[in-house]
């Protein structure tokens, strides 16, 4: 998996690795076996990126969100497992103001939004010391 | 008396020591086509009718 996520980071793919892998990663054990993007729902330049870098693996490509809320959630199995692209989070702002309070959030510059539990991290906000915050990302 | 996992506690703990376990490998499923869903309803509406179809699938059945 760590191929598909350093060809993400390489190819400048704006995502977002959030659910159970990602507050695995952030030390947060949870035996989810998909793995979660929240993407942005409209970016087409994202979009085409994306099935370029996973044509091989995918049968039907990424598509943004219809008017109605088509597509919303797009599920694929591949060699990595099951990865699972939302273009929207029930209760989580949009992704680029998720993306600006993730900036936020994080102090000493430490580059961790590329992983994000939404719901742990902001839950755990408010309990989390700044200091061991800072160690438990640095180990991303 | 219901008993409930208490995710404040759960939080408290992992905050106090967060260790980094290795990703499951991922478990060998019957292929399935890609999906696209309109909301997580619908999502997790086809996930609960995949779990049974694996459920019917299992040797130990």
């Amino acid at each position: 998996m760590n191929e598909l996520i350093l060809a993400l980071n390489a190819a400048g793919i704006r995502y977002l690795l959030v659910g159970g892998q990602a507050m695995r990663l952030t030390g947060m054990p949870r035996f989810s076996m998909d793995w979660d993007f929240f993407i942005p729902p409209r970016d087409g330049k994202n979009f085409a990126t994306l099935n370029d870098l996973l044509r091989a693996e995918i049968d039907l490509p990424l598509v943004a969100v219809g008017s109605r809320g088509e597509n919303f959630i797009q599920t694929y199995q591949t060699r990595w497992g099951i990865l699972q692209f939302h273009l929207g989070l029930p209760g989580v702002p949009r992704f680029p103001q998720m993306i600006s309070l993730l900036r936020n959030f994080i102090h000493g510059g430490i580059q961790f939004y590329k992983y994000a539990a939404p719901t742990a991290l902001f839950s755990i906000a408010p309990i989390l010391p700044a200091q061991s915050l800072s160690e438990s990302l640095e180990m991303i | 008396m219901k008993i409930t996992d208490d995710y404040n506690a759960k939080y408290r703990l992992w905050a106090a020591k967060p260790t980094v376990v290795p990703a499951p490998a991922a478990p060998r499923l019957p292929d399935f086509k890609s999906k696209r869903f309109s909301s997580h309803a619908e999502l997790n509406t086809w996930k609960l009718s995949a779990l049974r179809r694996l459920a019917q699938l299992s040797p130990s059945k």
